[in-house]
């Protein structure tokens, strides 16, 4: 590992967005990176860093949702029942978000996972060659990944905006 | 030539073909009506998508908000105490009773009764000035417990001093800054970089502010805000990773954040951005407070959106930015002095040329 501190800062607030986006829980992606970190620390070669790094952190969330897909179950049951509990009067703007918000969460995880993926590490500025090295794709097959996944995050989102219950083409994914 | 397929096009759109390949599928674009169709359609599934992506974000525009780093030693023993200015009059009250009783106490022990009296003589000019600086004391201000404290010594006056004391309490109760916070944050919910700006004269007044705006900003989710002040206080606590880089991660965020906004180039200037498909509003975004940044394009509601392919800045020195298109028809840099006011200097092929850059609000 030739600098985990310039590591750390270059990477760290994408990579935790990155997860965020991909998990829907922002301290569960804390856990991730550091786990991620962590391993870069013990790698004593990196070749391509930002790849390397968004490739790790996404097995490590593979695994983990593989692992325990209760606990995002319960994540997500805690955080309404905190919603309900916690939310008084909320601004129109702060409910036009939400929705907004959640709509985007649905329309996400319609994707199949690695449309997901790919395009939450393009939003992150990584090239085709990153993306196809951290998802093991070919690059050519980079451009139709993101053409896909695009067009039916758009679709999934239109479609549940009005109130469409499934897209054609996409499905749920873990 | 056959018609593009949507996977070269995002390429194409994304500036991930070679130079050779690019230029093919423009040649063939401006030809092909088809294709020129798809290559606008997928255009606006990229942005639409990075619009979708973005509302994931507890703040637009990719943000994770950042605290000012709030340790224990910025908070003063009375505000960790939560004194407000009613209960330090309470306080007060409660110990100049105690003292005066005290004194009296003494006094009759050890003097006679006109003992007594002088006693009470020479505490009445005290009253005066205690009552003067108890008053005063009850101000919003957080120290006034300390500045309460000597008052209390001078003054062995109980009801006096109580009076007062209540009296303008609640007066002078310090106000919360919630709904100006609100506002703020409401108004600039979308704008990263004014979020980042609202943030730092908080900070730098002293005050832990900056978690306030932020936790609002987030769309008063309360869900949401919770998970992101535990989250922005989360990596100073990550020693496993590297002593002090977390922290040093957030002071080098706070110097690159000042920079972070949407910026317009002036389409009436010599040196033409457009003609170099430079886009003439774009956003500098400070995504991972490294030296090296993503400029993101600006959509006409005024939200930062997808990532501008090639385009990347970083901070040259304390007061210049270099701002860098490499995808660009021409390769377009331009250097943005801070401070005063913007110049630049862009260099297309060379050739040195100035150009008005000014800083802008993101709405607009």
């Amino acid at each position: 590992m030739n600098d985990v501190d310039r590591l750390f800062r270059e990477y760290h607030v994408p990579l935790v967005r990155y997860l965020t986006r991909r998990l829907g829980d922002r301290d569960w992606a804390d856990e991730v990176a550091q786990e991620t970190f962590l391993r870069a620390m013990r790698q004593e070669t990196i070749v391509s860093e930002r790849a390397w790094l968004f490739a790790v952190a996404t097995n490590l969330v593979r695994d983990e949702a593989r692992k325990d897909a209760r606990r995002r179950h319960r994540l997500e049951l805690l955080r309404e029942q905190a919603r309900v509990d916690e939310v008084v009067e909320p601004e129109p703007l702060a409910i036009e978000r939400a929705q907004e918000a959640a709509l985007a969460r649905k329309a996400l995880d319609m994707l199949v996972e690695r449309d997901r993926e790919a395009l939450l590490m393009r939003e992150e500025g990584l090239d085709y060659t990153e993306i196809a090295s951290a998802l093991e794709l070919s690059i050519g097959s980079v451009g139709t990944t993101l053409a896909r996944a695009r067009r039916r995050l758009v679709e999934a989102y239109e479609s549940l905006q009005h109130g469409g219950s499934g897209v054609r083409g996409t499905h749920a994914a873990s | 030539m056959q018609h593009l397929d949507e996977g070269t096009i995002h390429a194409w759109l994304d500036g991930a073909l070679a130079e050779r390949e690019a230029a093919v599928v423009a040649a063939h674009v401006a030809e092909c009506r088809d294709c020129a169709a798809l290559v606008a359609e997928a255009r606006g599934m990229i942005a639409a998508a990075a619009n979708i992506v973005s509302a994931l974000d507890t703040v637009r525009g990719g943000v994770i908000p950042m605290s000012a780093p709030t340790s224990a030693g910025q908070h003063s023993l009375w505000r960790r105490l939560r004194l407000t200015p009613a209960r330090a009059a309470l306080a007060a009250t409660l110990l100049i009773a105690v003292a005066s009783l005290l004194s009296v106490r003494r006094g009759k022990e050890g003097v006679v009764g006109d003992s007594v009296a002088q006693a009470r003589t020479e505490a009445a000019p005290t009253v005066a000035p205690a009552l003067q600086s108890a008053t005063s004391v009850a101000t919003p201000s957080h120290d006034s417990g300390v500045r309460l404290s000597d008052a209390v010594s001078e003054a062995p006056s109980a009801k006096s001093v109580k009076v007062k004391t209540m009296a303008n309490a609640p007066a002078s109760a310090p106000r919360p800054r919630a709904d100006t916070v609100t506002k703020l944050a409401a108004d600039q919910v979308f704008s990263r970089a004014v979020v980042a700006s609202g943030a730092s004269p908080a900070s730098s007044n002293g005050q832990p502010a900056a978690a306030p705006p932020a936790a609002k900003t987030m769309t008063t989710d309360a869900v949401e805000a919770r998970v992101a002040r535990r989250a922005e206080v989360a990596p100073q606590a990550q020693p496993a990773v590297a002593g002090g880089i977390a922290r040093s991660s957030l002071k080098s965020l706070a110097a690159m954040t000042e920079l972070e906004g949407c910026y317009q180039v002036r389409s009436d200037s010599g040196a033409s951005a457009t003609s170099s498909g430079v886009p003439t509003r774009f956003a500098l975004v400070n995504a991972s407070g490294g030296p090296s940044h993503s400029v993101r394009a600006i959509s006409p509601e005024g939200r930062i959106d997808s990532v501008v392919p090639g385009g990347t800045w970083q901070r040259l020195t304390p007061d210049m930015i270099q701002v860098s298109f490499a995808n660009a028809r021409q390769p377009f840099a331009l250097t943005l002095r801070v401070g005063g006011g913007l110049a630049s200097q862009s260099d297309v092929r060379d050739q040195t040329a100035s150009l008005p850059v000014t800083r802008i609000d993101c709405r607009r």
